[in-house]
């Protein structure tokens, strides 16, 4: 698909495929029992099982309750819709580094959440969301049109350089928007870094609908994915309405970076590395591409989360930081790999 | 292309219009008076010729005082954190022959705040949250981050020599790794930090006297001078790699060095001015503007430009919302931000052919 050369694990069978998915389900499952049960404070699965079939008021029960539950579940569904919306924006730009981070997207639903915020105290939940996919549609709208994307296929160099320049913007403002008001500053410190912690079931809850809306109908657009990635002229020459795709493309980018920010802000590195990690596991077909973007990001934002309890222990930081961190090695490694635009 | 002045004496080598001389005289006029104005504007307004006789008299009893410790040293920090943008970034956009890059994109300024939050960590007393040592050296620390993320940056990039696709990569990479060592390291300390670190990243030049003066200006002279003799070398780099090398210039050395002396410059300016953002960026836009894509033309006019951005900001910033004295990086971005997507969206097309 991109000349980052022919992945060398690249299952064949759909066979093998398909045990390997099934093993990485069972890994997803334990990493996200280690989320309930790891932390400051103690737990043992008796805890657990009890939390959910003999409530007592005890402090494990409510951490397991009202804490370790909403945020392994929200790494879970951001995690798989953060890579997602990675793999459909390399299809769309054809390019192995646009992610919703690099690309602005992030920022733009950030700086909107944060004006929103600051602005508008008494918005609820529901429209601090559109607020959200405001600033990533506009983000999209910007970096693509800046990269040139309108007037066809666009090299990588121009669309990070441009998604950099809007992100700058949009964290600039976010800034002073800050600046002015200290108090939504220390606030949304930890959200902004991108964090699952902290937030309630029901910020969860909103989004969830929209986001396994938004994969079942990237499951359908599976097969229109895998010819539009051959290249646009020769999906033409098949039949394939391509500008149509391409706008499904970017509304489901738009709706599944804007749901993911507006619950945990933005989340570095998960986008970019989860689709080149997927390719390297089972190459490009979406078929299999899809279901392992998702498992796969799951797993790293979980295992990511449960890091981010340790690393200073006793205090938490921002699983955002944590994927930074560990992403930026893999992240070097890719782009010294994907230069030949 | 009529009228040129052309100056040739060993390396070095000027070829100047005279319109574009034209233009830097102009722009230099400004510069001075948004000087003038910074001094004559203040809580206490002192007209501008007093500030002219100030200047060149000496002592005039309580005015002179408040030109002369309080708004000269903060007017020349502003005029030097500017200059040393506007060329660091008109320099980087031509070594990787993009208009869009800027000292940012690299790391600079978040490996900077890295560095200075490294300085409030380790010299805060955790009793009482107040330093245990003097404030001025938290631009060394600033200085040490950010360089050291520039030679990180081009380590990393380096593969049989450097693309500019590579140093923008890995700056961009670099830079999100600062930012989350940032984020740890204010979370990891006292609550005062999120305020001290949010006004660094911001960008202030808040409080800047003499001290500061003394460090930036021999920086800014050395590398602005150093830069102009390797104006040349900038005009090549800026073809395609296989026509430099053709041309007979060591393309490698002289894109390391061009890249250090447009680290070093921007390094100098975030040390004391923390994250002063957008000038490195559009100061070069607003230059090629103004002439033409010649790096002789571009790079003194950037410098200048570069200036009056940030003086011109820092005036705003105090006296906009008197008696508030706003962080001047506020208003480099307020205006540089939405100035940018102007120019960029007015001239897509230009910006191509810009380069």
């Amino acid at each position: 698909m991109f000349n980052t050369g022919t992945p060398k694990l690249a299952l064949k069978s759909n066979r093998s495929k398909l045990l390997l998915l099934m093993g990485l389900l069972l890994l997803l499952v334990t990493f996200f029992f280690a989320s309930l049960l790891m932390g400051y404070i103690k737990t043992d699965f008796s805890d657990l099982v009890n939390t959910y079939t003999d409530y007592t008021e005890s402090i494990e029960h409510i951490v397991i309750k009202t804490s370790r539950m909403p945020r392994a579940l929200i790494a879970l569904f951001i995690g798989a819709s953060i890579s997602v919306t990675g793999l459909l924006m390399q299809t769309l730009t054809k390019n192995p580094m646009a992610s919703p981070g690099l690309l602005g997207v992030n920022s733009g639903a950030a700086f909107f959440m944060v004006f929103a915020y600051s602005f508008m105290p008494n918005f609820t939940q529901n429209y601090l969301m559109l607020f959200s996919f405001l600033g990533a549609a506009l983000a999209v709208l910007l970096v693509y049109t800046l990269a040139g994307g309108i007037r066809g296929s666009i090299q990588t160099f121009d669309l990070t350089l441009a998604g950099a320049a809007i992100s700058a913007i949009f964290i600039s403002l976010a800034q002073m928007v800050l600046y002015k008001d200290q108090k939504t500053m220390e606030e949304v410190l930890f959200w902004l870094t991108g964090s699952v912690e902290g937030r309630s079931m029901d910020a969860l809850f909103k989004v969830i609908p929209i986001m396994l809306i938004g994969w079942i109908i990237c499951f359908l657009l599976a097969k229109r994915l895998d010819l539009f990635s051959m290249g646009e002229e020769i999906a033409k020459g098949l039949g394939l309405n391509t500008e149509l795709l391409k706008l499904q493309i970017i509304v489901l980018v738009v709706v599944l970076a804007g749901a993911s920010v507006a619950v945990a802000g933005p989340i570095a590195l998960v986008g970019l590395i989860i689709p080149h990690l997927t390719r390297f596991l089972v190459g490009s077909e979406f078929k299999w591409a899809i279901p392992y973007s998702i498992v796969l990001g799951a797993i790293l934002l979980l295992s990511a989360d449960v890091a981010s309890r340790f690393i200073i222990y006793p205090k938490e930081i921002p699983v955002g930081a944590v994927t930074a961190i560990l992403g930026t090695p893999f992240f070097i490694t890719i782009a010294r790999k994907a230069e030949n635009r | 292309m009529k009228s040129l002045f052309v100056a040739r004496k060993g390396r070095l080598s000027f070829i100047y219009e005279k319109r574009s001389a034209l233009i830097f005289a102009v722009s230099m006029l400004i510069c001075i008076f948004s000087i003038l104005l910074s001094l004559s504007i203040g809580q206490k307004y002192i007209s501008m010729f007093k500030v002219i006789q100030i200047l060149f008299d000496g002592s005039m009893g309580g005015d002179s005082l408040i030109v002369n410790t309080i708004r000269l040293p903060r007017t020349l920090v502003a005029l030097f954190v500017g200059t040393s943008l506007g060329l660091s970034g008109a320099i980087l956009q031509g070594v990787v022959k993009n208009p869009l890059a800027a000292p940012n994109i690299i790391g600079i300024t978040d490996s900077g705040s890295v560095g200075a939050l490294i300085f409030l960590t380790l010299f805060t007393d955790p009793k009482n949250n107040a330093l245990t040592t003097s404030i001025f050296y938290m631009p060394v620390f600033a200085f040490a981050g950010a360089f050291a993320a520039v030679l990180i940056v081009y380590l990393l990039a380096y593969k049989k020599g450097v693309t500019p696709y590579r140093l923008i990569m890995i700056g961009i990479a670099v830079s999100g790794a600062a930012k989350a060592i940032t984020s740890i390291l204010i979370i990891n300390g006292p609550v005062v930090f999120i305020k001290e670190a949010q006004l660094w990243i911001t960008g202030t030049i808040y409080g800047t006297n003499w001290t500061h003066v003394k460090l930036l200006l021999p920086w800014f002279l050395i590398l602005f001078i150093i830069t102009l003799i390797y104006t040349r070398e900038l005009n090549v780099q800026n073809l395609d790699d296989c026509i430099s090398v053709g041309l007979g210039s060591s393309v490698e050395k002289n894109r390391f060095l061009l890249m250090i002396l447009s680290a070093a410059l921007a390094s100098g300016a975030v040390a004391v001015g923390g994250g002063i953002s957008f000038v490195g960026l559009i100061a070069p836009h607003i230059s090629r503007k103004l002439t033409n894509s010649s790096f002789g033309n571009v790079l003194p006019l950037s410098t200048v430009v570069g200036g009056i951005i940030v003086v011109i900001s820092d005036i705003a910033a105090r006296t906009l919302l008197f008696p508030l004295d706003l962080p001047v990086g506020i208003f480099t971005a307020g205006i540089g931000a939405p100035f940018f997507v102007y120019l960029l969206l007015k001239s897509q097309r230009a910006l191509r052919r810009g380069f």
